[in-house]
C-alpha cells in the first residue's frame, strides 16, 4: 500500500468533508441543541421551582386529627442553605437566607378548602386525615399545571407540620435537630483503593455521567465518521468516479485512505464538542475533584479505533453495493440503531453492569464498543469491577471483526462500486466475496 | 509496450474474455473495437487491474500491470463522471497528485492543461456549474494529467461539439509524439480509420480481427476498383463489370483475375487512366460484416480460438 497517495486520499476526505456547509451545521447545532435542552430547560425548571418556594403561600388546613388545633396560623420558613458546587463562587459569602411567608387558614371541610381553592382564595389545601398519627396520611391540593413537581414545594408545610406536632413535648432545640437530622449525616464507603472515604454524591454522579458522555460520544463518532463514509461512498459510486481513480491507485489505498479522513472528520466533530464541553466544564470537575482516568481514555481510543474499523467497513459494503444514497442510508439506518441499542439497556448496566446480558452485548462486536464504556460508567456508581479478561476478549473480537469485515469491505468495495444503477442481491454479494 | 497474453475472464461461469493476446507498441493509437458486451470494458479493467484476470498476464513496459510497481497509465471510462461540488483546479490537482505529482507540479500541470483545453478561466469555479461539453473536456484533463504511459480511452469524443473533437485530436497527435501509448475504445469507425494505426475487434469475448487499420480495410476489400479516365472504358478480359458512377467507372474484377492485368488491357485500350484504385470498404461495414457472420466464432470447438483462426493482418503476434 502507498502511504502517501493515502494520506493524499485522506487529506482530501478530511477537507472536502469539514468544508461542507452540512459539517458546521452539525458541528455547531448538535451541542446547541443540547445546551438549550439540557441547560436552558433545567434553568428555567429551576427558576420556576425557586420563584414557586419562594412565593407566598397561603394554606386552607382541613384539620381532621385536632392535632394542630394550637398550631400557630402564620410563619416564616427559612430554607436551608443548599452547598453550592459553583467553583466561582467559592470563597465568597453564603447569600442571606430567604424567608417564606406562610399563612394558614382552618377550614373545617374539605369541600369548602376546596371551593376556596377553586376561587382563588387560597392557593393550597392540605388535609390532615384523623388517622394521621397512625397512618401519617395527608392529602394536599392545589391547580398546579407543572409537569413535574419538586418535593421541596412542600416544605414549608412538612415543616409546620413537623415543628407543630412536637410542639410543648420537647425543647426547641430537638425540634430543630429533628427536622434537619439528616444534615450533619457524612456517609463513608469504602473508595476504590479499599479506604473509608465519605461518599460524595456529585463526585459519584460526575464519574457516572463522565463515562456515560464518553461512551455517547465514542458512538457518536463512530456512526458520524461511519456516515460520512457511506455518503463519500454512494456519491462517489453515483458520480462514476472510481474507475478513473482506480488507475492511479488501489481500492485499498482509496479505501484506507477515505476510512482515516471520513474517521478523522467523525473524530473532529466529537474532539471540538469535548473541548467545548471539557472547557465549560473544567472549572465544576476540578472543584469537585473529578478527572478523567488515563485508563478510561486509552480503552475509549482503543475502543473508537476498532470499534470505527468494524463499522466502516460495513458501511464502506453497503456504500459499494447500494445503487444510490438513499439506498444506503436505508440499510445503515439499521446499524446506527445496532450502535446506539446499549443506550437502551442503561438499567441493566446500572443495576446490575456484571450481569450475563450486560457480558453478552459487550463482547457482542456491533454492541462492544457502546456497551463497555457504558459498564465502565454503571461501575463507578455501583463499585462493581468489570474482569480485565472481558475487556481484553472484547477488544480482541472487536478487532477481529473489523480485520473481517475490513477485508470483506475491500472485495465488495472493488467489485461493487463498479456496478452501477443496481443493487445486487444476496447470492450475488456471495459470488462477488466468492471472487479471487 | 502493452503485451496481453491469453487473456482470459470468467463470471458465473461465463466466458467474457476468452484468450485474447496481443501488443500494443509504444507510442502507438491502437483501436480496442466490438459490439455492445462484447467484453471490451472487463478487458480495460483488467489492464487497468481494475479486476484480475482469471487466466493470462498482462504486462505494460515488461512489468505486470498487477505488480508493485504500477505503471502510468489513465482510463478514461464511458461512464464516468467528477466530484462536482469542488473547484475545477481542485478536481484536477487531486488526479495529478494520486499520479505521483508533487502538490506543485500538479497545479502547474492542471494549469497547462484547462489552458489546452480552453477552460483556464474557469479555474475557480465548482465543476458541477461547467457545461456537460466542459466536463468532459475536464475528464479528458484528469486522463491526461500527471503525463500517462498509457491512456485508455473510452468513446472520449462523446458529447465534444467538432471544435472539441478537433482539439482532441490534436492533443491524442501531440501525446502520442511524446511516446504516449494510446487505446481507443469507440464505436465511431471514422476516427479509428484517421487516428489509429493497428486495431483489435473483440466479439462475445473472442478475437475476431487484429492487424494494421489499412491493412483490415484491404484485405477486407471485394477485388473492385474506382477508374478515373479520359474516354469510355470496353469491357475487358477479367473484368465482371464496368459501372459508371459519378465520373468514375467502378470496375468489379472477376475473383481470379490480376488487378495489373486489367489495368494493362484497359491501358491498351488507349484509354488515359488517371486513377485505378481499389475500393476499400470503409472500417464501419466490415464491423457490421464481422459481427452478423460471426468471424472467428467457432462454437463447436472445445478449445478457446487460436489466432490462426481469426482474420489477422499485419498484426504482431
Amino acid at each position: 500500500m502507498n502511504l502517501p497517495k493515502v494520506l493524499i486520499i485522506a487529506r482530501r476526505e478530511y477537507l472536502t468533508t469539514v468544508r461542507r456547509k452540512a459539517f458546521v451545521f452539525t458541528l455547531l447545532i448538535t451541542p446547541a441543541i443540547f445546551f438549550f435542552a439540557g441547560v436552558v430547560s433545567t434553568k428555567l425548571q429551576i427558576n420556576q421551582a425557586v420563584a414557586k418556594l419562594h412565593e407566598a403561600r397561603i394554606v386552607a388546613v382541613v384539620d381532621s386529627s385536632g392535632l394542630y388545633a394550637n398550631a400557630p396560623l402564620a410563619f416564616d420558613y427559612t430554607p436551608p442553605v443548599e452547598p453550592n458546587l459553583d467553583p466561582r463562587q467559592a470563597g465568597k459569602p453564603a447569600p442571606a437566607p430567604t424567608h417564606v411567608p406562610v399563612i394558614l387558614r382552618r377550614y373545617p371541610e374539605q369541600k369548602t378548602a376546596l371551593d376556596s381553592l377553586e376561587a382563588g382564595n387560597v392557593k393550597t389545601v392540605l388535609v390532615v386525615s384523623s388517622d394521621f398519627l397512625s397512618s401519617g396520611r395527608l392529602r394536599v391540593y392545589e391547580k398546579d399545571t407543572r409537569a413535574f413537581t419538586n418535593s421541596t414545594d412542600y416544605r414549608p408545610l412538612t415543616n409546620w407540620l413537623s415543628r407543630n406536632l412536637l410542639s410543648g413535648l420537647t425543647d426547641s432545640m430537638r425540634v430543630e435537630r429533628t427536622l434537619w437530622i439528616g444534615r450533619g449525616l457524612d456517609y463513608y464507603t469504602k473508595d476504590r483503593e479499599g479506604h473509608w472515604a465519605i461518599k460524595d454524591d456529585a463526585k459519584e454522579l460526575a464519574g457516572f455521567l463522565l463515562p456515560f458522555a464518553l461512551g455517547f460520544l465514542l458512538a457518536m463518532s463512530i456512526i458520524s465518521g461511519g456516515q460520512y463514509l457511506l455518503q463519500g461512498v454512494s456519491e462517489e459510486k453515483e458520480s462514476r468516479i472510481l474507475e478513473s481513480l482506480l488507475c492511479s491507485v488501489t481500492p485499498e489505498e482509496l479505501m484506507a485512505g477515505k476510512m482515516f479522513g471520513l474517521g478523522g472528520a467523525g473524530l473532529t466533530l466529537v474532539a471540538v464538542w469535548i473541548l467545548a464541553g471539557a472547557f465549560s466544564s473544567a472549572g465544576v470537575l476540578s472543584f469537585i475533584h473529578v478527572s478523567v482516568p488515563a485508563s478510561l481514555l486509552v480503552l475509549g481510543l482503543l475502543y473508537f479505533v476498532f470499534g470505527y474499523l468494524f463499522y466502516a467497513s460495513v458501511m464502506i459494503s453497503i456504500g459499494s453495493m447500494a445503487s444510490n444514497l438513499r439506498e444506503a442510508t436505508q440499510f445503515s439506518g439499521y446499524l446506527t440503531i445496532l450502535n446506539f441499542a446499549p443506550f437502551w439497556a442503561m438499567v441493566v448496566f446500572i443495576n446490575t453492569p456484571n450481569s450475563t446480558f450486560a457480558t453478552a452485548i459487550s463482547l457482542f462486536p456491533p454492541t462492544a464498543a457502546t456497551s463497555m464504556m457504558l459498564r465502565m460508567s454503571a461501575s463507578a456508581v455501583s463499585g462493581a469491577i468489570i474482569p480485565p479478561w472481558q475487556i481484553a476478549t472484547s477488544l480482541t473480537l472487536l478487532a477481529v471483526s473489523g480485520v473481517v469485515t475490513l477485508m470483506l469491505g475491500a472485495k465488495l468495495f472493488r467489485l461493487g462500486m463498479l456496478l452501477y444503477g443496481k443493487t445486487p442481491n444476496l447470492p450475488e454479494i456471495m459470488r462477488i466475496l466468492r471472487q479471487p | 509496450m502493452l503485451q496481453v497474453r491469453s487473456v482470459r475472464k470468467i463470471y458465473d461461469g461465463r466466458t467474457v474474455v476468452n484468450d485474447v493476446t496481443f501488443d500494443v507498441a509504444a507510442g502507438e493509437i491502437f483501436a480496442l473495437l466490438g459490439p455492445n458486451g462484447a467484453g471490451k470494458t472487463t478487458l480495460i479493467r483488467m489492464i487497468t487491474d481494475i479486476v484480475r484476470p482469471d487466466g493470462g498476464t498482462i504486462a505494460f513496459g515488461g512489468k505486470s500491470v498487477a505488480g508493485p510497481q504500477r505503471p502510468r497509465m489513465a482510463y478514461l471510462p464511458e461512464e464516468r463522471g467528477l466530484y462536482k461540488k469542488v473547484p475545477v483546479m481542485d478536481a484536477l490537482a487531486y488526479f495529478g497528485e494520486l499520479k505521483g505529482l508533487s502538490a506543485a507540479d500538479a497545479r502547474r500541470e492542471s494549469i497547462e492543461l484547462l489552458e489546452e483545453f480552453g477552460l483556464a478561466s474557469w479555474t475557480k469555479k465548482q465543476v458541477a456549474a461547467l457545461s456537460k461539453g466542459m466536463q468532459q473536456k475536464l475528464q479528458l484533463c484528469s486522463a491526461l494529467i500527471g503525463k500517462p504511459q498509457l491512456l485508455i480511452l473510452d468513446e472520449p469524443f462523446t458529447g465534444l461539439d467538432p471544435i472539441n473533437v478537433q482539439v482532441l485530436e490534436d492533443v491524442l497527435r501531440r501525446r502520442r509524439s511524446e511516446g504516449t501509448t494510446v487505446l481507443l475504445s469507440t464505436h465511431q469507425m471514422n476516427k479509428v480509420e484517421e487516428q489509429c494505426d493497428r486495431a483489435l475487434m473483440i466479439n462475445r469475448g473472442h478475437m475476431v480481427l487484429y492487424g494494421a487499420v489499412g491493412e483490415i480495410r484491404r484485405q477486407h476489400a471485394a477485388n473492385e476498383f474506382l477508374l478515373t479516365a479520359d474516354g469510355t472504358p470496353r469491357n475487358v478480359a477479367g473484368v465482371k463489370s464496368l459501372v459508371a458512377e459519378n465520373g468514375h467507372w467502378r470496375v468489379a474484377l472477376e475473383k481470379a483475375a490480376h488487378p495489373a492485368s486489367v489495368l494493362k488491357s484497359l491501358l491498351d485500350q488507349g484509354l488515359a487512366v488517371r486513377a485505378f484504385v481499389p475500393v476499400v470498404p470503409p472500417l464501419e461495414d466490415i464491423f457490421v460484416q464481422v459481427v452478423q457472420t460471426g468471424v472467428g466464432l467457432d462454437q463447436g470447438k472445445s478449445g478457446p480460438p487460436t489466432l490462426d483462426d481469426l482474420d489477422v493482418v499485419g498484426g504482431a503476434r
